[in-house]
């Protein structure tokens, strides 16, 4: 679609600064090509100090010993590591950095590295490569494996005797699966709450379909089946919200996490950067602007007053009698609310004023949207002052005869969708900017 | 649901042709893109939506209230087809 409705007072996302993974991976390699060099160099033929090739020697032979126990402790970690992949093919990554996968391929590793100490001094003197594949990979398939004694005839297996050698694991298994199920929970919940908030259902039906067409891994029968998922949740039988959080769920099982917050990150409307510092009379008159009424104006400078720490109860007082006097002077309402509008800055001081303003301001991204504009020209504006508000932004022959068509009255179509049409249509010809700009008089009158 | 043979119009054309390049969107902003008045607008979907090509459905956050689609036939139908003219 050309464009996506975008969200409305969205909390920007956190960005973490962080070295990247690759600048680490780059220091890991030095460092361990920088060792094997040093391992690997004919010290004793060079003359460098006498220390350096004995320390040479002792680390040669302190990586011969630790170098088996290691590779078995590696081969470990992959088998914690690659069940974790299994049972999650979905979010691999997400799966992976939760707390309790770690603490799997943390016991996985142990439990290799114990196993082949334990074989290293209860069993008899092998072959070191057998034992290291022994206790790296036969450990680990025999803490999974369930024999079976007696198998009943014809049964369905489930009265056979049988000695189970991986129950223990298998609970601490399941415990695992749970624990990662919910923290990968936890996070697919928080990015669908940020799908559903950002965007419409047309707009998540129209990145779910490409979002299926654009995945590279996905069969023409997967693909299928996830298009037919969309589809059927777009019926008019299905709740709204239901269908938009089974969208917004289907968007990100099929992208994944990273691919969500890339949607999420492209949808953040860059906020203006500050330009130079506004004039009191500029700020004044957006206040007086902004509250037009004499008594909203003196009831926000009463607060104002009243919440300032930084005054004394005599200072508070005396304002709050300056306000009263003001309001009670009868003097013409736009030096008023101009003389009460100076009086508020002064007492909160300039960011308390922008905090004000902006606070009370449509966010830039419910004003600048196609969608969240067109929303408030059919609040706004009735049938015939539509018509009326397209003269005043065109001249344009062609597009006031479609609105004056537009908005005749037909049986077949209620006044809010002949509206809404002509508020599509003007955005769509004019552009947001002209029509937010033809709006402005209304707004602030 | 199957479609039907259907003859489609110039005007059922076009609306066709927008939502299969862009996807699902409010009547409204349908009959915007397509220059196609409201009211005849609305009626064309609901010749649509009896011949199996498009599905129609409440949404609260749409303008007018509302949103189409094509359905899975019509866009399988589109995808295979230069052309969205059915012959009888």
């Amino acid at each position: 679609m050309d464009t996506i409705p975008l969200p409305v007072n969205i909390p920007k996302p956190v960005k973490k600064t962080r070295r990247g993974p690759s600048v680490w991976t780059v220091l890991i390699v030095l460092f361990l090509l920088a060792l094997a060099i040093f391992l690997v160099l004919p010290l004793e033929d060079m003359s460098v100090q006498t220390w350096v090739p004995t320390l040479q020697v002792q680390l040669l032979t302190g990586f011969t010993q630790i170098g088996p126990i290691t590779i078995v402790i590696l081969l470990g970690a992959i088998v914690g590591l690659t069940e974790i992949i299994s049972t999650f093919p979905n979010y691999p990554r997400e799966a992976l950095r939760t707390r309790w996968a770690h603490i799997l391929v943390l016991v996985n590793a142990s439990a290799a590295g114990i196993a082949y100490l334990i074989a290293l001094k209860y069993a008899k003197p092998t072959n070191p490569i057998l034992l290291v594949i022994a206790a790296g990979f036969g450990f680990q398939a025999l803490i999974r494996t369930r024999f079976t004694l007696a198998k009943q005839i014809g049964g369905s297996g489930e009265e056979d005797v049988s000695l189970n050698l991986g129950w223990l694991y298998d609970q601490f298994q399941n415990l695992s699966k749970t624990q990662i199920d919910l923290e990968l929970m936890n996070d697919r919940q928080s990015a669908v709450n940020k799908l559903l908030q950002r965007f419409s259902m047309d707009a998540l039906y129209n990145i779910g379909m490409h979002t299926v067409l654009a995945r590279a891994t996905l069969t023409p029968e997967e693909e299928k089946k996830k298009q037919t998922e969309l589809d059927e949740l777009l019926k008019p039988k299905v709740p709204e919200d239901f269908a938009k959080a089974s969208m917004a769920l289907l968007i990100l099982e099929t992208g994944g996490q990273a691919y969500v917050d890339f949607l999420l990150e492209q949808t953040e409307i860059a906020l203006p950067k500050p330009t130079k510092p506004e004039s009191a009379a500029a700020t004044i008159t957006r206040l007086a602007q902004r509250y037009p009424s004499l008594q909203d104006l003196s009831n926000i400078c009463a607060y104002t007053i009243q919440s300032r720490s930084n005054l004394t109860p005599e200072e508070k007082e005396a304002r709050l009698a300056d306000l009263e006097q003001l309001v009670n002077l009868g003097a013409p309402a736009d030096f008023t609310r101009a003389s009460i509008a100076q009086l508020i800055i002064e007492t909160g001081g300039q960011d308390y004023v922008n905090l004000l303003l902006s606070s009370t301001e449509p966010s830039l991204t419910e004003s600048a949207t196609p969608e969240n504009v067109v929303k408030r020209l059919v609040d706004t504006y009735s049938r015939d002052e539509l018509v009326n508000f397209t003269s005043t932004l065109t001249d344009s022959a062609d597009i006031l005869n479609w609105v004056k068509k537009a908005a005749k009255p037909d049986p077949n179509i209620n006044e809010a969708n002949q509206k809404a049409a002509i508020a599509h249509f003007l955005v769509y010809r004019l552009g947001v900017d002209t029509v937010l700009k033809g709006m402005e008089p209304t707004q602030t009158s | 649901m199957q479609i039907k043979n259907f003859q489609l119009s110039e005007d059922e054309n076009q609306v066709l042709s927008v939502l299969a390049r862009s996807g699902a969107m409010s009547p409204s902003r349908l009959s915007a893109e397509t220059l196609i008045l409201p009211g005849k607008t609305l009626e064309l979907l609901k010749g649509l939506v009896e011949n199996g090509f498009v599905v129609i459905r409440d949404s609260k956050e749409s303008a007018d209230g509302m949103l189409v689609a094509l359905t899975p036939e019509a866009r399988d139908f589109f995808e295979f087809s230069s052309t969205w003219q059915v012959k009888r």
